[in-house]
């Protein structure tokens, strides 16, 4: 039995080159190594000082704008101008991680899981949610970045459940933004954010399944047979032939997922823009107490809006500094990275309309369930009601200018003087 | 050198050789396409 197990993992490992297939593989995994070294060290590491210095630059004395979001709206600037700086930002703060995206997602396509080659939906619903769940915190990416990978795994029988466990994981598992989010927020908030990513990763895909495959009739359901619906090429084919082969698709891949998703994305990022737009001083004050229709509305604006990867952290911080409560926090800490308009968007072409109705509503009651819960801990436990770190004299300070005024300006018209 | 020349030329640079490695690279016989049509575009202008 165990030398059984043996020979079918050995003969699973194994890697023989004379099928056009395996020297696609080959060749994929050293491109996708050498393109994923070059984009976290180019974009990803320097992304945790641009967060680093978000958090300096909204717990200082006055609060700057980040990322191009500015909390303060500046008398001279129109409505329309902030809607289109932030935006524009945003777009210019994803592009090197979309090019990252649909590169890969071409390459799973044409080297990686070529036409013809053992698909990825093998191992079940468990299975797959699994794979997606592993490979989505090694992507990295946000929520609008891992649109084209998600559907190029989609293709190659990754299902509904796989699809949406890499979006999960990419966007909420990111272990950059879990350890940001633990050092950043206090425990109550940090530890909330890493359960409620990792419940979310493993289940909302399977619950998203089921719920589409409920009414769906017999012929639509999805084939579980891993081998049904593909070809099973193994013929041999010279190195140049396969390589010709491989990088044309590769390279007509990527240029129709730019032409296909691109707009998309552009429209649907400045419909989040636009929302983000709302947030406002007297809106969190008013909007953001710890209250169920708190949690319900920071639910709501964190599906509402897309947001670069570890973006929803200084984000956070902010609201919490400016008054919002821990549990409203807790919902848009976890909403606003798990998806928004330009995540949808994108996935309405590879999944049906109950899977992408189901997908928006069980990832805005997750982020409500989190709020809630964190609702009820705040509550019972009023020591562990604060979100941020206070460790800064800045946080200090806030809270004091929320206690007593507006202190900040009454020093300044001294020094002035 | 402006901070948003490396996001618009990374990606241009990068779409534009995958288009033209699209083009340049034969197609498969039964899969005729953009690439395959600009590549006999510009076969035909040299054997004319």
């Amino acid at each position: 039995m165990t030398s059984q197990i043996v020979n079918k993992i050995k003969s699973r490992m194994s890697f023989d080159l004379n099928s056009g297939v395996a020297k696609k593989r080959l060749a994929g995994i050293i491109i996708f190594v050498v393109i994923l070294t070059l984009f976290f060290v180019f974009n990803r590491f320097p992304k945790l000082d641009i967060v680093e210095g978000d958090l300096e630059s909204i717990t200082g004395p006055v609060i700057e704008c980040f990322q191009g979001f500015c909390i303060e709206a500046d008398p001279d600037t129109s409505f329309i101008s902030r809607w289109v700086n932030f935006s524009v930002t945003y777009l210019r703060l994803i592009t090197i991680g979309m090019t990252f995206a649909f590169l890969v997602a071409s390459l799973v396509e044409s080297f990686l899981l070529p036409p013809g080659s053992r698909p990825w939906s093998g191992g079940g619903l468990l299975g797959r949610t699994l794979k997606g769940a592993l490979l989505g915190p090694l992507m990295n990416l946000c929520s609008a970045c891992i649109v084209p990978v998600s559907t190029s795994v989609n293709k190659r029988g990754a299902g509904i459940e796989g699809t949406i466990a890499l979006v999960q994981g990419s966007s909420t598992m990111s272990v950059p933004a879990l350890l940001m989010a633990s050092l950043v927020f206090a425990p109550l908030l940090g530890v909330s954010r890493i359960i409620i990513s990792i419940l979310s990763t493993l289940l909302i895909g399977p619950a998203v399944y089921w719920i589409d495959r409920i009414g769906a009739s017999n012929e639509l359901q999805t084939n579980d047979d891993p081998g049904a619906n593909f070809l099973n090429i193994t013929e041999s084919q010279s190195w140049k032939i396969a390589m010709t082969e491989a990088f044309r698709d590769w390279a007509k891949a990527s240029c129709l997922y730019l032409i296909k998703l691109g707009p998309i994305m552009t429209i649907a990022g400045f419909g989040s823009g636009l929302v983000i737009q709302w947030i406002s001083p007297q809106v969190i004050g008013t909007y953001f107490g710890n209250h169920i229709l708190g949690i319900a509305i920071a639910s709501t604006l964190g599906i509402l809006i897309n947001v670069p990867l570890m973006f929803e952290i200084p984000l956070v911080a902010l609201l919490l500094l400016l008054g919002m409560e821990v549990a409203p926090a807790a919902a848009l800490l976890f909403t606003a990275a798990a998806g928004g308009p330009v995540t949808f968007w994108g996935l309405s072409r590879i999944l049906g309309r109950r899977a992408l109705v189901s997908f928006v509503s069980i990832t805005w009651i997750f982020g409500f369930i989190a709020g809630v819960i964190v609702l009820l801990i705040a509550l019972n436990v009023p020591s562990l009601d604060w979100g941020f770190r206070p460790t800064t004299t800045a946080a200090e300070y806030r809270a004091a200018e929320r206690t007593y005024g507006p202190l900040w300006g009454a020093i300044e018209e001294n020094i002035n003087k | 050198m402006p901070e948003w020349w490396l996001e618009a030329m990374l990606p241009g640079i990068t779409f534009t050789i995958l288009f033209i490695i699209w083009i340049v690279l034969p197609s498969r016989p039964e899969e005729p396409d953009i690439g395959s049509k600009i590549r006999m575009l510009f076969k035909d202008d040299k054997n004319d």
